[in-house]
């Protein structure tokens, strides 16, 4: 397989066959990543696709990532769907009392629905770091290292981003949960 | 920092963790609409700072290959930047023994005159004969100058009267460009404003320094780097014998001898000479001198194409350059139209259907191992054409790519894909890119009709051989 150092610059000659290798590779994590953070697959590739332009309008100014293409593909992902949150939240939910079974019930499929629209309105909530760190650690598999280099920080500050953003999830799903029990 | 689990949260977040599936059919359209976004952007690019050494290649597209179609014309661009971005190198080693030797030390020379401060200038003379007539062709010269500290950038291109012919050029807030002058002698200039092309959201700061200088010359150097390293590693450049220049001083003289191969009928290659593409280095300095391009026909050498490079300077960084072009005169600036974004329409064909629509060729039998697919694309715009792609590809993702992009113009694979050519029994023609590697290939397909294939494969260029013989017209 072709280095991504490698397709990186055949990219910024505009390579075709540099450009499509790109989308191959990225764009179904990037998909996968905006359809968890969004939940609607029209959106998501809404997102996947004003990301890869954005990328090519970088690549035409003589500019865009000259390594970690990934790293910087997630995060004008992330900027894409933290400004449709901000112009368009969706409507609080309430968590439910227990997280449904695995099934096919109507019923229960509703209420995963449900569960996953307040979960990701809850991660709406965090700064956008926090959200990040959360998404890439817990959703995507990231280890620490990656997400450092995603949001161009020291490992330390990652972790303490992760803790902050675990405390305020908390608050956000369970605190009420707890003070009604 | 040992990060306290939080088995609840992690709980909840489980549930999002489902794979959620993509749709394959719009995933196979946004992937058409991406590469018709980059065609659409390569072929309307305003001149930027990583373009600066190549300031020529813009007009000659604009000038000679009008009418091509934009995969093609992105291409060949490539394919032109590898000689392009020589321009600049300087040396002061000698003795070389080889052409890869030669490149290497011409490579490590431009390192080294990377400046950090100041304005580059180049003077780039370009003779060129569309029509393959003797002693015909036109003459441009085209001044770059370009800010290492602010990355302004201006390029201006004359005849030999000096009459203006094209300019562009940015100045921070607006990029200029003006294709091409109007026989009133009134220039239009369209301005466009210079976005911060980082797609930052607000209240963030990811990635802020993005935009920044340094950050551009860094992608300028990757840029001319890598283009240098396909052309190092084409083991069909030779040295020819030492030469002297105009000027009396010793050169170098690294040829690359286009020949069209065939298969005889005892299975060796038989080759016939098509042309030659040569690039003078100064011997001391290892400056590029000149790249020339030549075809071979009817027993005579026709001059095509030849470049002389003949400054490269950096001025003090005082030095007055009118960035936003207002020293011209009887020009017109005008707001930019907005890109109108393609819409790309894209269905799976079978070979009956594709061969309903057109004369297309595909590999039979299919690879052992590969898939084929065959898809047409439709483009919704005024300047819309419609094209097909066929695709093959095994289970390690290596491919073999066509795509159909209509009659080829006169000598356009000459000058752009002149590294040698083979022609299949069936009387197909591939012309071969420079810009190919040991497992990379692209090249034009030209079909005895005239019409012409973009080709691009994972592939060396025997393997692309070996399957292009089993292309058939698809019936």
């Amino acid at each position: 397989m072709i280095s991504e150092k490698k397709l990186i610059k055949q990219a910024q000659r505009f390579d075709e066959h540099a450009l499509a290798e790109i989308y191959d590779r990225y764009s179904p994590g990037v998909f996968r990543y905006a359809m968890r953070l969004l939940g609607d697959s029209q959106l998501a590739e809404d997102c996947v696709a004003d990301t890869f332009f954005r990328y090519l309008q970088a690549l035409r100014s003589g500019r865009g990532p000259v390594d970690y293409l990934q790293a910087y593909l997630y995060r004008i992902a992330h900027n894409w769907i933290t400004d449709t949150y901000r112009r368009q939240p969706p409507p609080p939910l309430p968590l439910h009392d227990e997280i449904p079974e695995t099934g096919n019930d109507p019923m229960h499929v509703a209420a995963l629905s449900s569960e996953k629209q307040t979960i990701r309105h809850a991660l709406m909530q965090l700064s956008t770091d926090q959200r990040q760190v959360i998404v890439l650690k817990y959703l995507e598999g990231w280890e620490n290292k990656a997400v450092a280099e995603i949001l161009q920080k020291s490992i330390g500050s990652v972790k303490a981003l992760q803790h902050r953003a675990l405390l305020a999830l908390r608050r956000l799903l369970l605190s009420e949960e707890e003070g009604d029990s | 920092m040992k990060i306290p689990k939080d088995p609840e949260i992690e709980a909840l977040l489980e549930n999002l963790k489902d794979d959620p599936q993509r749709d394959p059919r719009a995933s196979v359209q946004g992937k058409a609409k991406f590469l018709a976004q980059a065609h659409a952007l390569a072929q309307g690019v305003s001149p930027q700072p990583n373009r600066r050494h190549t300031g020529w290649i813009k007009n000659y597209f604009e000038r000679m290959i009008p009418n091509m179609k934009t995969p093609l014309k992105t291409i060949a661009w490539t394919s032109i930047t590898l000689l392009a971005v020589v321009a600049i190198f300087l040396a002061t080693n000698t003795s070389p023994v080889s052409a890869q030797q030669i490149l290497e030390r011409a490579s490590e020379a431009q390192a080294n005159a990377e400046a950090d401060v100041g304005i580059l200038h180049n003077r780039v003379q370009i003779y060129q004969n569309p029509g393959v007539v003797e002693g015909e062709g036109k003459t441009t010269i085209t001044d770059d100058y370009f800010d290492y500290t602010s990355g302004y950038y201006r390029s201006e291109t004359r005849d030999e009267n000096g009459n203006l012919i094209s300019v562009s050029a940015t100045d921070g807030t607006y990029s200029y460009y003006a294709p091409a002058v109007d026989e009133g002698g009134t220039t239009v200039i369209e301005r466009t404003p210079v976005e911060n092309d980082l797609p930052l959201s607000t209240g963030t700061d990811d990635a802020a320094d993005e935009t920044s200088a340094p950050a551009q010359r860094n992608s300028v150097a990757s840029t001319t780097h890598a283009a240098f390293d396909q052309f190092y590693n084409n083991p069909r450049v030779e040295v020819e014998e030492e030469k002297t220049w105009t000027d009396g001083s010793p050169v170098y003289v690294l040829v690359n001898r286009g020949y069209q191969t065939q298969k005889t009928s005892e299975g060796s290659n038989d080759g016939v000479l098509t042309g030659t593409t040569c690039m003078v280095f100064n011997k001391e300095t290892y400056q590029l001198l000149q790249i020339e391009t030549t075809v071979h026909i009817d027993d005579k050498d026709v001059l095509i194409q030849k470049v002389d490079f003949l400054l490269n300077e950096t001025l003090p960084a005082n030095s007055v350059i009118v960035w936003d072009l207002s020293d011209l005169e009887n020009v017109t600036f005008v707001d930019a139209p907005q890109p109108t974004e393609r819409k790309v329409i894209t269905d799976t064909l079978t070979r009956q259907e594709l061969a309903q629509h057109t004369q297309a060729y595909v590999l039979d039998p299919i690879p052992a191992g590969f898939s084929e697919e065959i898809l047409a694309i439709e483009y919704e715009s005024d300047e819309a054409y419609d094209s097909y792609e066929i695709h093959y590809r095994n289970a390690d993702n290596v491919s073999f790519n066509m795509q159909a992009i209509g009659a080829l113009e006169t000598n356009f694979v000459e000058e752009n894909f002149y590294d040698g050519s083979y022609k299949t029994t069936s009387g197909l023609v591939l012309y071969f890119s420079p810009s190919s590697s040991e497992n990379y290939t692209s090249a034009i397909l030209a079909a005895p009709d005239g019409n012409g294939f973009l080709l691009l494969a994972d592939m060396s260029r025997e393997e692309v051989i070996d399957l292009a013989e089993t292309l058939v017209l698809v019936k």
